[in-house]
């Protein structure tokens, strides 16, 4: 049975039935480059449990108890950091499409086995599409020259099914800003005018090849941001009574298969903080 | 049923009453060994020192955490304050298994609610001589189920008052503990581990070495539980460092 | 007159001009040495007059509102501003123990008891440099008959204004007295110390960023309502070394 109060949440979570997740992240990476219209301007990295590598190693997520039965409704979200940058970091549940092959040129793009799109229940309507931002991470640094990619096959084909579950043929490239881009940034392949998320991506061209790097595509969907954070300070959310955001911690299901994902801080820009902190959300069964 | 937490009214009411319960405690939170994917995922010590609960007068029913303060002197670290229920320990050398309490009721939202833990954690509570046992506790899960299990392969000879999470590890479904009813390990020679439930009353920050970061548990999404005499307040430091911790509380009765 | 009971309570009497603000201020010029031989240094941030004597109307000073602000950027830091209660003075050279005040009794949950605090050792005459350890004897926070810390050791050359904890044998959390403290080892050791009883009031942190500070609504933000008593005294410690310049402000409404 759902919860309908929040004197219900608190005497749930009174009971057990919930989650709390102590975080402590990896630390990121300095993504080099100067974001740009050509690479989309948007840039930054995910960070998982330290007790894992740094992105792209070894991932290490923070885990929820084994396989909620329900979902698990963010209640409050705060961290910090030991140094002092003022960045916007947000928690989030990434789902991996794919890998690209960026040291070739053509179709590139190879789907993971899951079928997407992941789907949760949406306004009350199960097993809905979620819209993910779609972000390219880079496994192997960079070199010789700057990747270029579009959401489309060669030949002119679907790249992406977009928010709405249409298929997409990108016209949009994307240009890594240096040739020289570090092993774990993160950019974000433009969509067109009009979209706002992709529920799968189909294809990727690579237009121009580089050297060495290799790259993994992810779907990102935001749970909590804290969009002002002055790390030293603490920056939380409460999003049971500081603005409603109780987003489920629970991953959304693949139409098929299992998808890959992992719950992570998504730091925008391009800095090396570690986190520190607390999420902690109910069960809403 | 108590009424302090009606209003700041009442709060002040009874704070003029009756008193509140002020303690800053400073201390030492050792290195503890480090946690794995296979024994809680996320680093923890347990302070040596824990705070009883003193006793109450006639008019006192029971007192809630209502501000807390933390720092310590090393980065990258998070302090949970705790009620800390003994849930029962294992020998590591003879492997008996000695039962300690069940998770007590507590009056929340005016409901009495059998809780759960949702944080459980075995600490060393004396030095373990071990080579990555395997550890697997049977416990009664949030409602009330008997006969799960949580396994858990502890580091080697893991240090005193290091602490693992069990949650990540519980059977899959299950998010809280209200028992451990029985206990095995695959090998060891010396040493206790110690499970302890816990109820936090108070969650801080502390990224950064001499900063504290604070909770306020009135304006936190977080249940406020009653605290009775006699209870055992526990200190958690999510950290690998060895730290040295000032924490600050202060408790309001409750009528 | 009964005390204040109710938030429009507080109100009424600032109304009636039973209220004061009290600065604080100071500048620590000289970085802390370690002390007492436990983890990192501490040190005095901070310094406010010692409360007047009670005035007539006026039976206890409630501290409502503290805030701080940090001149200096060296570190990020936390401000602890706590109630001091003086539990004696050692000077190292002889060595003389002067006793001080007990822990004060206070009722508690409805039970009055003499209550109990962390002992915060603060420089008063700079140590020279070879100062040796110190012990105290305690009474602990449940009264036990008297008992001795391990030997700990002083910082050399800590300068006036440093500070440190002193650690407690195990499980002890807090003393209400300490009886007697002496200094042992060293080469002809001067200086002297301050045993502090610590009660807290709040923590306000600056940051890297120099003129910064923040605030501590104790009544509204974390609740932390406390009675304090005429002529006590209230002091701001901070953890490290670096150098410390606060100002800032303690709002007081006088209890009825």
């Amino acid at each position: 049975m759902s919860f309908t109060s929040r004197a219900d949440i608190m005497q749930r979570l009174a009971a057990g039935k919930g989650v709390i997740l102590p975080i402590r992240s990896t630390g990121g990476v300095a993504v080099n480059g100067t974001a740009n219209a050509a690479d989309g301007f948007h840039y930054g990295q995910p960070q998982a449990n330290n007790i894992g590598s740094a992105m792209p190693g070894t991932i290490v997520g923070f885990p929820l108890p084994p396989s909620p039965t329900a979902p698990v409704n963010l209640l409050n979200f705060i961290i910090s950091s030991s140094v002092g940058n003022l960045r916007n970091v947000c928690l989030a549940r990434i789902y991996k499409f794919g890998t690209q092959v960026l040291t070739a040129t053509g179709d590139q793009f190879t789907h993971d086995a899951a079928t997407f799109p992941v789907t949760r229940t949406r306004f009350g309507a199960a097993t809905t599409a979620i819209p993910l931002i779609p972000f390219i991470q880079t496994t192997a640094v960079m070199a010789t020259t700057a990747a270029v990619i579009t959401l489309k096959t060669a030949a002119g084909g679907t790249g992406y099914k977009n928010q709405a579950g249409s298929n997409v043929v990108g016209t949009r490239t994307m240009t890594y800003p240096i040739a020289t881009t570090v092993s774990g940034s993160c950019f974000f392949p433009p969509l067109e005018v009009g979209d706002s998320a992709v529920t799968d991506i189909v294809a990727i061209q690579t237009n121009t090849a580089c050297a060495t790097a290799t790259a993994v595509v992810w779907g990102m969907e935001i749970l909590c941001s804290l969009h002002l954070n002055y790390s030293i300070l603490a920056s939380g959310q409460d999003t049971l009574f500081s603005g409603l955001n109780a987003s489920d911690l629970a991953p959304a299901v693949a139409t098929s298969g299992t998808a890959t994902s992992q719950l992570v801080l998504f730091q925008w820009g391009a800095t090396t903080d570690v986190w520190m902190g607390f999420a902690w959300g109910v069960l809403n069964s | 049923m108590g009424t302090v937490l009606n209003s700041y009214d009442t709060l002040l009411s009874q704070n003029s009453a009756q008193g509140p319960i002020v303690r800053c405690i400073s201390g030492l939170f050792v290195s503890p060994s480090a946690a794995t994917v296979n024994c809680g995922y996320n680093t923890l010590a347990r302070a040596a020192l824990q705070f009883t609960v003193p006793s109450y007068g006639g008019a006192v029913s029971n007192t809630y955490m209502t501000w807390c303060r933390a720092v310590t002197n090393q980065n990258l670290g998070a302090i949970v304050v705790a009620l800390e229920y003994n849930l029962g320990n294992i020998n590591m050398s003879t492997g008996t298994f000695t039962a300690g309490v069940t998770m007590p009721t507590k009056t929340i939202e005016g409901s009495s609610i059998q809780t759960s833990s949702m944080l459980t954690v075995a600490v060393v509570t004396s030095a373990i001589t071990a080579t990555t046992p395997l550890v697997t506790a049977t416990y009664t899960d949030q409602d009330g189920n008997t006969g799960n299990s949580c396994a858990m392969t502890l580091p080697s000879a893991a240090g005193l008052n290091s602490g693992f999470v069990m949650t990540p590890h519980l059977a899959s479904g299950d998010t809280g503990v209200r028992a451990v009813t029985a206990c095995t390990k695959s090998a060891g020679s010396a040493g206790t581990l110690t499970f302890f439930g816990l109820l936090p009353l108070a969650f801080n920050l502390n990224a950064t070495a001499n900063v504290g970061c604070t909770s306020d548990p009135l304006a936190t999404p977080w249940p406020m539980f009653p605290i009775a005499a006699g209870e055992t307040l526990g200190f958690y430091n999510f950290n690998s460092s060895a730290v040295d911790f000032h924490l600050m509380f202060a408790l309001q009765p409750d009528n | 007159m009964a005390p204040v009971t109710t938030y429009d309570g507080l109100l009424a009497r600032i109304g009636s001009g039973y209220w004061a603000t009290q600065p604080i201020y100071d500048f620590n010029g000289t970085a802390g040495v370690i002390l007492g031989g436990n983890g990192v240094a501490m040190m005095r941030s901070g310094r406010t007059m010692d409360l007047p004597a009670l005035p007539g109307g006026v039976s206890a000073y409630i501290p409502t509102m503290i805030g701080i602000n940090d001149s200096n950027a060296a570190a990020a830091t936390a401000h602890m501003v706590v109630r001091l209660i003086s539990l004696g003075t050692l000077d190292i050279s002889t060595p003389t123990f002067t006793n001080g005040s007990n822990m004060p009794t206070v009722t508690e949950a409805g039970v009055s008891r003499t209550t109990c605090g962390a002992v915060w050792i603060e420089v008063t005459t700079a140590l020279n440099a070879t100062p040796g350890s110190i012990t105290i004897t305690y009474n602990d926070q449940d009264g036990n008959t008297a008992e001795t810390t391990t030997a700990q050791a002083l910082g050399a050359s800590a300068p006036v204004g440093s500070s440190g904890w002193i650690a407690l044998n195990a499980p002890d959390i807090g003393v209400r007295d300490i009886t007697t403290a002496t200094r042992t080892g060293g080469t002809t050791p001067t200086g002297v110390l301050t045993f502090w009883g610590v009660i807290p009031l709040a923590l306000i942190n600056s940051t890297t960023t120099a003129n910064l500070g923040g605030v501590e609504n104790l009544i509204t933000s974390g609740f932390n309502c406390q009675r304090l008593a005429g002529s006590e005294k209230i002091g701001v410690f901070a953890i490290g070394t670096t150098i410390k310049a606060i100002s800032g402000s303690i709002f007081f409404v006088g209890d009825s």
